[in-house]
């Protein structure tokens, strides 16, 4: 019986050495040594190497963005919000394409859009205000924005007369409303008599699809 | 006797901390919450009071580790080794006081050792029993502990919801009523999935209800309903305070325990190395001999009478505010309510007197006549009772808000959960329609849990607060980088059952089937399932066009429209994206060919050439959106205005890209000269030297494109436009009034009104026949940036009479006007093509064109049509005056020009030449190595 292969299997299944050393009936301090020895051996020294090299793919390792045109708005506190965002090649692509420029030399800005209540559709915001972001940013908190208010974030770039170009649009969120804010909500009162057949405020979850775009 | 209730609840949590191997420090977690909380909760619970119930909360890692034959060997390996050191301190001790101390250790081990044996290792089947015997209610929380709001699928919050009651009802045999929301964090729609779980109840903070719309009329005093129906119960922060405030509250008195002094720490390295960590780590060993004392680091013996006298007074204590409250606080109907929340490891773990004092405040409760309350008989009670707000989005940690999760030092965490959610709603669209594979399936399920473990919002709390931050970051990040290897395991169709059995056995969590399931989304599965049905040997068009019925411009859209229906009708399947018209649908199946009508995020940019950009977004968005499912064969595009997109297309799909140039901006304007001219003009030069093949409609445009863009001959195919003779056929009755006594001849022209299409020209030439006293009229269908001054030549030359500005004509209109003219005629300067020269012959009337473009090649002088000198007036009196000579042979022409617009020109033999041409293009690409 060969005493280590029973050793590590038992180790494998995530018992100690102690216990390993009571279920063999062996002392702590031999399980022990069989076991440093193993590992020791385990060490490979080149000459062992196997001729037949294996291919196992280099591990995955977490990126610091995925290459996805992506920008996601999240709720913080009744005034700020936080977004993150990330481009895919081909919206890189398209804007150097579009202003012949080089993706590092355009312009990168962020632009807020108040649609509190309002089907929102690029032109119609209540307020809108931009913020010239630092090169190389891929999120921003949001602060000193109005609370109970709903938000729409777009990511962009400048044309060469200084309009805005939006290049992504993230999800609608919602600050908080202030304490003690309202006594009556017209909106709950619809909703409670069945007056709406869907809620009339922002409920925070998308319902992803992947072929959402195809009919 | 009280006027209201009174509710504890507790929240025992743990993040999952199992290892494969032994003494990782973070299991220890559970060893000390085992010994100082969850088994003195059970020393409650037998003690406690009849009829007098509370709720504890289980979250379903506990449970995973709580049931884990693992973990529960090697808690009594760790049970046995303290006792081990109880002995050997007995032994050591030569102080009186430490004795004592030591003694009470002793006793309290054993009975600890007695109690998990007695319900053989399995804590949460004591709690079962207990919550059988109606002492306590048990619930549960989310799968791992998300913090549910920042969750970004609604897919992922039910898996979350959803997989914590199915653990629950693994281990307590039942389906829990209510149920912990993670950090007491609710945020709008949450509720949704959790009444779809069949959850009744559960618990949010104080600001939630009052930021609510409307505020509860009850403030907090009672319990609210969520809009989806879940009843919703506030912490009151004033009675919880008392307990869990660091200063002012009960465990912080001198007289308990002291946490931070543990005999690991105060004994010599030899004389201890046995019971610490292996690898010496000072790590605590449960036995602290001291007590607060005071603002000192000179601590005094831990006297247990004391701390037991203590937890008396504060039980009354505790006790007399909540009648106070009551009472100040008093209300109808119903009755006031205090719910009272905490993490269950306050009690023992952190403050050791916890449990003794929630026994004592049963006891002084009973004797005062204090009722207690579980939201679930509160509900029993008072369902009809409750108001419906509209809470926001809110939680118990610091300002109520959710900084603690999501502040600069772990915001980048939630980039990498979102795109798990979102790549496992992606790999369930998939995989509701593939063969079933039971081996991919056990991957999917295994990323969900990798997702989930990563989801834990104690991650994010602990990177906040810094301690144990680094396992946190590494856990995290494990787990997210375990999920990418399945995921690529699957792509690269390299999974195997060995590969799975380790994944799962290094994370043992929740081992239950299907969990991708909940993944799911009904209209991906009817897209996975309708989508499979198509034939696979058609070839797949995408088809770029900014303009396509109803949107019709000029004359591209029409084309677009001819040219897509009749590829289908020969048997390809044909997309085509173009943009939105108000009024019409996002997706038709219009004669087969699907249409998809975009819309840019600035769909009213003042620029066009910027609304063009923004468009193109739009336009590859739906192109690569659609990809998701269909095997496009190759993409057709249309003029500059979707170069942007089709070559984005192209590079991301990796398919050919035929192009058709329908005009020019240097043809249109006879060269370049305005910088958006230009601009336009390199967009054109782009598509047509990254498309790997270009169409033309005539020798003129190919003379065009090899000139002015330089593009070799052998890239450009001339394929001329083609018209269906149906589309001209005038059918209903007629209503232009037409009176031959007036005039000799009817002209029909037709065309966008801009300054290349000649209709200037006309005028002039009306002037002339007028002067020369012939009765000659002309009507010029089409609208346009000229026909201010169209209008105003016509005016100022007194021509109304002789010349008609018809405006925008409907197809019918139009159709009726050729019916009625005697002869059609298009002056034009510019055409790359002119194919309503085409619809003139078709609609057998004598057409008179420009020698010009691709007018010149269409038409062969008097025998298929009149060419008359483009920008010369003299040159169409010459024609009309041809007319009026041999009206019998312009008959003749007229045949001529009808025979050869229905068969050279006819979409069938066109769109058979297109469609030969895709697969040319096709085979050449993929035999250049694939192009990969």
């Amino acid at each position: 019986m060969n005493l280590i292969e029973d050793i590590v299997k038992l180790k494998e299944n995530g018992l100690t050495l102690q216990e390993i050393a009571q279920r063999m009936n062996m002392s702590l301090g031999k399980v022990q040594y069989r076991w440093n020895k193993y590992r020791q051996q385990q060490t490979p020294s080149h000459h062992e190497l196997p001729s037949q090299p294996v291919l196992k793919e280099e591990k995955w390792t977490m990126p610091f963005e995925y290459e996805e045109a992506n920008v996601h708005l999240m709720p913080r506190t009744p005034d700020s919000l936080y977004v993150y965002w990330s481009f895919s090649e081909s919206t890189k692509q398209m804007a150097e394409h579009h202003f012949r420029t080089n993706w590092e030399e355009l312009p990168s800005v962020l632009k807020i859009y108040d649609v509190t209540d309002i089907d929102f559709f690029g032109h119609n915001a209540h307020r809108t205000f931009e913020v010239e972001l630092p090169p190389m940013t891929n999120n921003w908190f949001l602060q000193s924005l109005e609370p109970g208010r709903t938000y729409i974030v777009d990511i962009g770039t400048r044309t060469f007369d200084g309009s805005f170009f939006t290049l992504l649009r993230s999800n609608p969120a919602e600050t908080s409303p202030a304490l003690y804010n309202s006594l009556r909500d017209e909106k709950i009162d619809r909703w409670k008599h069945q007056i709406v057949d869907e809620p009339e405020w922002l409920e925070n979850f998308s319902t992803y699809s992947y072929y959402q775009k195809i009919r | 006797m009280s006027n209201g209730y009174f509710s504890l609840v507790l929240h025992a949590h743990l993040p999952y901390v199992r290892h494969k191997e032994a003494n990782r420090l973070e299991e220890r977690w559970v060893f000390e919450a085992l010994t100082e909380t969850y088994i003195p909760l059970l020393w409650v619970l037998e003690d406690q009071p009849e009829a007098l119930s509370w709720t504890l909360s289980f979250s379903p890692p506990l449970l995973e580790l709580l049931n884990d034959p693992v973990i529960q060997k090697r808690y009594l390996e760790h049970l046995d080794l303290t006792i081990k050191l109880v002995k050997k301190e007995k032994k050591h001790s030569s102080n009186t006081e430490e004795e004592k101390i030591i003694g009470f250790y002793e006793e309290r081990y054993k009975r600890i050792m007695e109690t998990y044996q007695e319900f053989d290792c399995k804590v949460t089947d004591a709690f079962k029993r207990y919550m059988k015997l109606g002492k306590v209610n048990c619930i549960t929380s989310s799968a791992t502990h998300a913090f549910l709001p920042y969750v970004q699928t609604e897919q992922g919050v039910k898996a979350q919801i959803f997989a914590g009651v199915q653990t629950f009802e693994k281990y307590f045999g039942e389906k829990p009523k209510g149920f912990w929301l993670p950090e007491c964090a609710y945020s709008p729609g949450v509720d949704i999935a959790l009444a779809d779980a069949g959850i009744q109840f559960t618990f949010v903070d104080e600001e939630t209800l009052l930021r609510s719309k409307p505020v509860p009329s009850k403030g907090i005093g009672a319990p609210v309903y969520s809009p989806h129906g879940v009843a919703l119960f506030s912490r009151n922060q004033c009675i919880s305070e008392t307990i869990w405030n660091s200063s002012v509250g009960y465990p912080g008195d001198f007289d308990y325990r002291e946490f931070y002094r543990d005999v690991a720490y105060e004994r010599d390295n030899e004389y201890i190395k046995s019971f610490i960590h292996p690898e010496g780590i000072r790590v605590d060993t449960g036995l602290k001999y001291w007590r607060i004392t005071g603002k000192t680091e000179n601590k005094d013996w831990y006297q247990r009478e004391w701390a037991l006298n203590k937890v008396q007074s504060h039980a009354y204590d505790f006790c007399h505010r909540i009648t106070e409250y009551l009472h100040t606080n008093e209300q109808s109907y119903p009755p006031q309510l205090i719910t009272a929340p905490f993490d269950a490891e306050l009690f023992g773990h952190w403050w050791f007197e916890g449990p003794e004092f929630l026994l004592q405040t049963m006891k002084v409760s009973t004797e005062q006549n204090i009722t207690w309350i579980t939201p679930q008989e509160f509900i029993t009670k008072h369902y009809q009772d409750l108001e419906t707000v509209r809470p926001c989005f809110s939680t118990w940690g610091r300002n109520q808000t959710g900084e603690v999760w999501l502040n600069e030092s772990n915001a980048w965490m939630y980039r990498h959960l979102h795109h798990c959610e979102r790549k496992l709603v992606q790999l369930a669209a998939r995989l509701s329609h593939d063969e079933p594979n039971i081996v991919v399936e056990r991957y999917a399920d295994q990323m969900v849990r990798e997702w989930m473990l990563a989801a834990s919002s104690d991650w994010a709390f602990i990177i906040e607060g810094n301690s144990a931050a680094e396992y946190a970051k590494s856990r995290f990040q494990e787990h997210i980088e375990r999920f990418h290897e399945l995921d690529r395991s699957i792509e690269n169709k390299t999974y195997h059952p060995n590969e799975i059995a380790e994944f799962e056995n290094q994370y043992p969590f929740m081992l239950t089937n299907d969990l991708w399931h909940f993944f799911k989304n009904k209209h991906d599965e009817y897209v996975a399932s309708h989508y499979s049905e198509r034939k696979a040997d058609k070839k797949k068009i995408l088809m770029l066009s900014w303009e396509f019925p109803p949107m019709v411009v000029g004359g591209l859209a029409r084309h677009v429209f001819d040219l897509s229906r009749k590829l289908v009708e020969q048997g390809s399947e044909v997309y085509v994206i173009t943009s939105s018209v108000p009024g019409y649908p996002e997706h038709e199946v219009n004669n087969g060919v699907h249409v998809y009508r975009v819309v840019g995020k600035q769909p009213n940019f003042e620029s066009f050439f910027h609304w063009t950009g923004s468009l193109n977004m739009a336009i590859t968005e739906q192109a690569l959106a659609l990809a998701n499912k269909i095997d496009f064969d190759c993409i057709h595009a249309h003029d500059w205005l979707v170069s942007v997109s089709a070559l984005a297309i192209k590079k991301e799909l990796n398919i050919p890209l035929i192009t058709t140039i329908h005009a020019t901006e240097h043809g249109r304007n006879n060269g370049i000269t305005s910088p958006l001219q230009y601009e336009i003009n390199q967009k054109e030069w782009e598509l047509m030297d990254g498309s790997d093949h270009l169409i033309v409609c005539s020798d003129y445009m190919k003379n065009e494109l090899t000139g002015v863009f330089s593009i070799p001959e052998q890239k450009v195919t001339i394929l001329p436009n083609g018209i269906d003779p149906d589309q001209i056929t005038f059918k209903s009755s007629p209503s232009i009034e037409r009176n031959h006594d007036d005039h000799e001849l009817l002209l029909f022209s037709v065309g966008r009104l801009v300054k290349e299409k000649g209709f200037q020209t006309i005028i002039e030439a009306a002037d002339i026949l007028r002067n020369s006293g012939k009765h000659i009229k002309f009507v010029i269908a089409g609208k346009g940036p000229l026909m201010d001054e169209l209008k105003e030549m016509i005016r100022q030359k007194s021509l109304e009479d002789y010349v008609h500005l018809a405006g925008f004509v409907s197809d019918e209109e139009r159709n009726e006007y050729f019916a009625k003219a005697d002869a059609a005629l298009f002056p034009s300067h510019y055409e790359p093509f002119g194919i309503v020269a085409l619809e003139g012959m078709a609609a057998g009337k004598l057409t008179i064109v420009s020698d010009t473009g691709g007018l010149r090649e269409i038409i062969d002088h008097e025998k298929t049509g009149l060419k008359v000198y483009p920008n010369d007036p003299e040159s169409i009196v010459w024609a009309i005056e041809y007319i009026i000579r041999n009206r019998e042979r312009c008959q003749d022409i007229a045949k001529n020009g009808e025979e050869i617009a229905r068969t050279v020109f006819s979409w069938d033999s066109i769109a058979e030449k297109t469609a030969e041409l895709y697969l040319t293009k096709q085979n050449q690409t993929s035999k250049v190595g694939g192009n990969v």
